[in-house]
């Protein structure tokens, strides 16, 4: 058995009530009663053996017919040791009451109420236990659980918490929010102890920078923000439940509307997730070319954030150079798989279709150039006065405070952590080409700007090497119960005919268990938490994504800075709604 | 009675024909600066409205004319239809102490003028700062008549930005009106005649005025709310700064105040740096038998000029990042403002001495 599991069990020999270790899987689980799990939870933190100090994401699953319907479950990650655990706990359904753990682990904070919303579970000792990606006075019950349609419970215009278009304004100025209940209203009245000095901003979800339709409201004391509520949940749409109605393959297209700018490493992060759990081998050549166009995808994505973030710090130029450099590569995506937006071409078991050397080609003439034009951006930014001005010192957070929150990808390394999930946990052909991971000191915005660019640099690389070593091969897993037949096949022999025709209709059934996969995309983390009952469909489909984990810090790192600076740390974080509110 | 009707008629025809310049320059502005930006940007600028995208002006200036006017509730109506007249105005009736040629004095049905200069008064720079000083009512009076938070921040930005940075300029101007011993734009303009060794800018004795005049055109900058220092208007940060809740003609009138506005400082640094309308070297000017064509080359170079200076805001703006209000603050006080202190201080000692 596995160290960690065994100091668990042997400290809490009462709460801990079961342990496993999945060891195809590499996954490690520990069962617990659901009273203790602050207790457990503090261990896994402090003590040296464990050392559990990340805390990835907290979901919770929803089992109507078993007596503790609801389960929580924690994922943590120790840094020290490379490893993760899977912590789980029953609840009852009648009292739907666990502890909280943000005392532990401040990136709990917004997980939660992500469980609390969805799931309606309360979590003791939090301090701010409100919904947040619903509206705040829905009440129409938790998406998420089994008893909830999955078409939801009627059409948005019929909910009295929204205004009526055909209604004058007076008739529904009286039903908004009650004034007790205006979480985002500074105190005015003269019995409060509060400052009443403060103005509140509210910033998006219509405003020019706020990447999407997120929305923070800042309090100001002039033009420095004394607190920041993000509020989320604009592009909410539920991607979670309507994966539980769809077959594993169908789930694949709603990924790519995740995080819309980097389409193609979150069909990666899913199909490796999905691939886990039913245990297939990925041909050689396949692993090549998905990291070829996972590590194009990251280039095109952080082109996309340096442009964007320059322009919120005023540079236009930077913008229009970069997406030069990007329309390059889209028109690359477009002959792979022909879009360019919700690209969709990793394929469960393999990938859609092969590389030609016309794609070979252009893609070499563009790395011969590429380190050219990351040059005329810095020569643009890099030792620009104002650039430096704007991004040195500003939303400083440090590596352990980042650890907490559970920051990962720039956003965490800027601060001096080198966590990445390419290096710790190697897939595709990443352990066998060279490349290193940029790590900053100061954990400032400049530090972040200045990691993404390098991590454009050392993409390249390990597209060339990658290009260089590509094997010969098939692209796709010979694995008839899962993989369709070839679509040159399906036209001329029955046999393949019906193969596909039984895949596609019934879809594959992975075995019964339960796996976490994290992938490094551009933003960060993304890691999809699947439950299988065995069935044609996900149980349950967990997506953890980087920019709402993200979030949660951002009231913490806002503090004290400027308007100004608001907007850096929106581009700092590379945050993209789509993937932030699922 | 004839001779004030005649001067009447004819400041009045200076007159509109330097607002149709002005206004024209305006049109082209926004063009240019859209094709300028975009040829740096590798990309076309407009393209779509005439050939090669020269009557994009008018299309702009139809669809403001035709929008509906939209006065938000709760605005204070009054000042929010007076702030843009209160921006625009004082932009442009700056011009009239702006030498656009040589000074001649013309007489015409026995009436003296000189046609090159609307009115050759002898406060001329003070006129324009002062006038400079009423448009930052304009911006601050929008941004706070808006009832809007974001206006409201952008009204205050510009409010302690202007009032700063018009310090500077007005202490950049001092070395230049110390060696000219006046206040007038034609006087200056004259005593720098002769070629460009003779410009104040780089005139070696007593004293070079170019660094008065590289803080003159950040001030300069900063005060027409241009890239790097576009805080009041910040795209990013408050949507459009104090103007985020005007449409139509009254954007407009922003709009062309903004631009009015960075002809008027490029003239201004032209007359008071540059030698205003004088050739860089003297054969380059009609001069002997051609005296009388003088004009034409004079206002030749003082477009040229005036054009180098506008291109020079437009490079900025495709170039730099956009500074943090304390930022601009602490460039402002602490840095700009001892250089043009510095600069006066030795300006007159060495004005003292050689003279």
């Amino acid at each position: 058995m596995h160290l960690v599991l065994e100091t668990v069990q042997r400290q809490f020999p009462e709460t801990v009530l079961a342990v496993a270790e999945d060891q195809a899987r590499g996954d490690l689980s520990v069962q617990i009663l659901a009273k203790g799990i602050r207790e457990v939870a503090r261990f896994l933190h402090d003590d040296p053996r464990t050392a559990f100090d990340h805390i990835t994401d907290i979901c919770s699953a929803d089992y109507p017919d078993d007596l503790e319907r609801f389960e929580v479950i924690y994922h943590f990650l120790s840094l020290p040791h490379g490893h993760r655990i899977r912590v789980k706990a029953r609840i009852m359904e009648d009292d739907p009451v666990i502890d909280s753990v943000t005392s532990i682990w401040k990136g709990a904070d917004f997980l939660e109420r992500e469980v609390y919303d969805l799931m309606g579970i309360q979590f003791e000792g939090h301090p701010d236990l409100r919904r947040i990606f619903m509206p705040e006075d829905y009440d129409e019950g938790y998406p998420l659980r089994k008893d909830f349609p999955a078409e939801g419970k009627g059409w948005r215009s019929q909910f009295d918490f929204f205004p009526k278009y055909d209604e004058p304004i007076d008739a529904w100025s009286e039903k908004e929010v009650p004034q007790d209940q205006h979480v985002f209203m500074a105190g005015d009245t003269p019995e409060s102890k509060k400052r009443t000095t403060e103005m509140l901003l509210n910033m998006g979800p219509q405003h020019p920078s706020t990447h999407g339709v997120l929305r923070v409201v800042l309090e100001l004391d002039g033009e420095r923000v004394s607190k920041a509520m993000p509020d989320l949940g604009y592009l909410h749409r539920g991607v979670e439940k309507l994966a539980e109605g769809l077959t594993y393959m169908q789930v694949l297209p709603h990924t790519d509307r995740l995080d819309y700018v980097c389409a193609m490493t979150n069909n990666y992060a899913y199909v490796r997730a999905v691939e886990k759990l039913v245990g297939v081998t990925v041909p050689e050549r396949a692993e090549y070319v998905r990291t070829i166009v996972a590590e194009v995808q990251r280039i095109v994505g952080h082109l996309f954030w340096l442009g964007t973030q320059a322009l919120d710090i005023g540079a236009m130029t930077v913008f229009f150079w970069t997406f030069r450099e990007r329309e390059v590569l889209l028109d690359l995506f477009e002959k792979l798989c022909g879009a360019r937006l919700t690209l969709n071409y990793y394929r469960i078991g393999g990938v859609d279709a092969d590389l030609t050397p016309e794609i070979i080609e252009s893609l070499k003439t563009f790395l011969d150039t590429f380190p050219e034009h990351i040059q005329e951006y810095d020569v643009l930014l890099q030792k620009n006065r104002i650039w430096l001005a704007r991004t040195k010192d500003v939303a400083v957070i440090s590596g352990e405070d980042a650890i907490n929150f559970g920051l990962t990808g720039p956003t965490l390394r800027g601060s001096g952590v080198a966590y990445d999930i390419r290096k710790l946990e190697p897939y595709g052909a990443y352990d066998k080409v060279e490349w290193e991971v940029p790590v900053g000191k100061n954990g400032d915005t400049y530090d972040r700007y200045w990691i993404r660019v390098e991590e454009m640099r050392q993409s390249a690389r390990i597209v060339q090497q990658c290009l260089e070593q590509l094997p010969e091969g098939p692209i796709v897993a010979d694995d008839p119960k899962i993989i369709p037949p070839q679509k040159t096949n399906v036209m001329r022999d029955m046999e393949s005919l019906i193969h596909h025709f039984i895949i596609f209709t019934h879809g594959f059934k992975p075995p019964k268990g339960e796996t976490y996969c994290a992938t490094e995309v551009p933003k960060g983390e993304l890691g999809f938490f699947l439950i299988s009952d065995g069935g044609p469909r996900p149980y349950r489909m967990k997506i953890r994504s980087p920019s709402f984990v993200h979030m949660g810090a951002f009231d913490y790192m806002a503090r004290g800075y400027l308007i100004s600076d608001i907007v850096t740390i929106f581009g700092t974080y590379d945050i993209v709604m789509g993937e932030c509110d699922r | 009675m004839v001779d004030v009707g005649i001067k009447l008629a004819l400041t009045l025809t200076q007159i509109a024909s330097v607002m149709g310049i002005v206004l024209l320059t305006v049109a082209l502005l926004t063009l240019l600066e859209r094709k300028v930006l975009g040829w740096m940007q590798d990309r076309m600028g407009p393209m779509e409205v005439g050939p090669y995208g020269i009557l994009q002006p008018v299309a702009d200036g139809l669809k403001l004319f035709f929008k509906e006017d939209i006065i938000p509730a709760g605005a204070n109506r009054i000042m929010f239809s007076m702030a843009p007249v209160l921006s625009l105005v004082p932009a442009l009736i700056g011009f009239a102490v702006i030498p656009f040629g040589p000074t001649w004095n013309v007489e015409w049905f026995g009436v003296e003028f000189k046609p090159f200069v609307i009115s050759d008064i002898n406060i001329g720079v003070l006129y324009i700062l002062a006038f400079a000083s009423i448009g930052a009512y304009g911006v601050i009076l929008g941004g706070w008549s808006s009832n809007s938070k974001y206006s409201l921040l952008g009204g205050l930005r510009s409010a302690a930005q202007l009032i700063s940075y018009e310090l500077n300029v007005g202490l950049a101007i001092v070395g230049v009106l110390l060696l000219s011993s006046s206040l007038s734009m034609v006087t200056i303009t004259e005593a720098q005649t002769g070629g460009f060794w003779r410009w104040y800018a780089f005139a070696p004795l007593p004293f070079p005025q170019f660094i008065a005049f590289v803080v003159f055109i950040i001030a300069s900058v900063a005060e027409t709310n241009r890239t790097p220092f576009d805080l009041p208007e910040a795209e990013s940060e408050l949507v459009a700064g104090f103007f985020t809740e005007y449409s139509g003609m009254r954007f407009a009138f922003f709009f062309l105040a903004e631009y009015a506005n960075m002809i008027l400082v490029s003239c201004v640094a032209t007359v008071l740096f540059f030698g205003g309308w004088d050739a860089p070297l003297p054969f380059l000017q009609f001069h002997g038998s051609l005296e009388h064509l003088e004009w034409l080359s004079g206002m030749f170079w003082f477009t040229v000029k005036v054009y180098t200076f506008l291109f020079l805001f437009f490079w900025l703006r495709a170039t730099l990042p956009r500074l943090r209000y304390d930022q601009l603050m602490r460039f402002g006080w602490k840095v700009l403002l001892p250089i043009a202190l510095g600069n006066i201080v030795i300006t007159s000692i060495m004005a003292y001495i050689f003279s």
